[in-house]
């Protein structure tokens, strides 16, 4: 179909659609109209394509859930009376956060024990159903679940969950399971508590932010609170070294972290800063007092890289460091700088060798 | 605002605003998420504000962008570009039209084709097609020139018109 109308005509024909013509360019479009019945013909249909883009739907944002229950939940924490005499209030944001963490804190204690019995057994859970979200190495992936809270995924993750009938299984919770490292912002829902299940822990909120780290080939797995207050179980029956005997939670708070060490089983409670929490969502690595074999692991992730390094060799020296949105090449040379160790890159692999300050004990 | 307008007219206008305004938010900060907040938080804003702004559209799109521009330079360094939003794309919401009429069709591949335009094309495009914004208030807005607004206006068109022949000669052949 010979589609090739002048630019300058062009010009003309917008000119005149959106009522900019001047008369240098009505007089051009009429000469061109006119010279051709079909270019009349295909003037009409372009008059037909601006004419309906007037009437396109707008599609909007749809967190608009999100918004109101923000928006109740300042107005029943301030019990104010609207009028249009008030004076703009102040700082809404800290109130709404507030209130989330009041009614997590109420609730978790009324509900948790009535969920036990569900969240340690699998029974029932309908696998079938269940929609699988993975980020590939070197990928970082958000989801964004059906109750429209969002999680982030870490290089190497995947969560798994009921897409048809999140908030639907005994007790109303809305389960996800993890493997790997994600940062959730989960929506405030106090019917319905959200349990994410990873490495042996399990993770339970009603509307808060906050990351879990559990992968398959790291000691620890850890819990880190970015907003409002979560509760951590152990999936087992044996309770961890580090929990007290008269509780089966840990409940931790912004800027608290809990580390759970698989191999021991002992749990640490520590502090973090929250906007840490989810650096790594922003392309941020952060190593704190990490096993150099997992350092490697993580920049092979992050990277999409295959790693070759002595898991022996490199088990018991720890980094910490903090490296920004970089590429591979500034990281592996800082990490020779501090570490002593050499890499070469092959095609998509890393390979790590050297570190001669490595030593254990370190 | 709120004891006069009520929740439900609020809907109302988070349902018309909140799409236009992520997109304009999106442009300037350059990420989705970001965007996404500023957006919701505007609204908020709007709701606990003492009397109805005089010229809403005014407020909002000047708001975002003052927000969208206090964002940017709270940000020390650019975030990862390798988000993918798997819930962005909004073809596949479009995929089921409740009534199958001609007119719903050809909005609704209009639309897609529309989410095809590149970006900073798109957008000019909404702002002034769906927005209805001119073409000096696009230039503000998005800090270029008349000119370019003109530019992109006419290379959309002439993507819309180009690809909409297609489809013409597809509903042809089709059952």
């Amino acid at each position: 179909m010979g589609n090739t109308i002048d630019n300058i005509i062009w010009e003309c024909i917008i000119k005149r659609l959106s009522d900019q013509e001047t008369p240098a360019s009505a007089t051009r479009l009429d000469q061109w109209l006119t010279a051709d019945a079909a270019h009349r013909q295909e003037y009409e249909r372009i008059k037909e394509i601006w004419v309906l883009s007037r009437h396109l739907p707008e599609k909007p944002l749809g967190d608009f859930d999100k918004v109101r229950a923000m928006i109740l939940v300042s107005d029943t924490t301030a019990n104010v009376k609207m009028s249009a005499h008030m004076p703009k209030k102040g700082p809404v944001i800290i109130r709404r956060y507030a209130v989330a963490a009041v009614f997590a804190v109420a609730l978790l204690f009324a509900l948790l024990f009535r969920n036990r019995m569900f969240i340690t057994s699998e029974t029932g859970t309908r696998q079938a159903a269940w929609t699988v979200r993975r980020a590939e190495p070197g990928k970082i992936l958000q989801v964004t679940l059906p109750d429209s809270s969002r999680v982030w995924l870490n290089s190497g993750s995947e969560i798994s969950y009921p897409e048809n009938h999140f908030g639907d299984s005994e007790g109303g919770l809305r389960q996800v399971k993890l493997g790997g490292e994600a940062f959730f912002e989960v929506s405030h829902d106090a019917k319905h508590p959200f349990v994410v299940s990873g490495g042996g822990l399990n993770t339970t909120v009603y509307g808060t932010s906050f990351n879990v780290r559990a992968y398959e080939n790291e000691q620890t797995v850890s819990v880190a609170v970015k907003t409002g207050k979560v509760g951590v179980r152990h999936e087992g029956s044996t309770r961890p070294a580090g929990m007290k005997k008269a509780q089966d939670v840990v409940f931790l708070t912004p800027a608290q972290q809990l580390t759970y060490n698989r191999k021991t089983g002992g749990l640490i409670e520590g502090s973090v800063r929250p906007e840490d929490v989810s650096a790594w969502t922003a392309g941020d690595l952060i190593f704190a007092q990490t096993p150099l074999y997992e350092v490697f692991a993580t920049i092979g992730r992050r990277y999409g890289m295959a790693v070759q390094a002595d898991p022996v060799r490199y088990r018991d020296c720890k980094l910490s460091a903090r490296f920004g949105n970089k590429p591979l090449e500034a990281v592996m040379k800082t990490l020779k700088l501090a570490m002593n160790v050499d890499y070469q890159t092959k095609g998509q692999t890393i390979i790590i060798s050297g570190g001669t300050a490595c030593n254990t004990d370190n | 605002m709120g004891s006069n307008t009520g929740l439900a007219d609020f809907e109302l206008l988070y349902q018309r605003w909140s799409g236009p305004l992520h997109h304009y938010a999106c442009y300037l900060v350059r990420d989705t998420e970001a965007a996404r907040s500023l957006v919701n938080d505007l609204f908020i804003q709007l709701w606990h504000r003492a009397s109805e702004p005089e010229n809403l559209k005014v407020y909002l799109y000047r708001s975002i962008k003052n927000a969208a521009l206090n964002y940017i330079s709270a940000q020390r360094s650019k975030p990862l570009v390798f988000m993918e939003n798997e819930e962005l794309t909004t073809i596949s919401d479009l995929s089921a039209p409740k009534v199958s009429t001609g007119e719903t069709e050809r909005l609704l591949f209009l639309q897609k084709l529309i989410g095809q335009l590149p970006e900073r094309r798109q957008l000019v495009f909404r702002m002034h097609r769906l927005e209805g914004f001119s073409y000096a208030e696009i230039a503000e807005l998005m800090q270029i020139s008349v000119r370019t607004v003109e530019d992109h206006l006419s290379k959309s068109m002439q993507f819309l018109h180009s690809h909409a022949q297609q489809y013409l000669h597809a509903k042809l052949t089709e059952a």
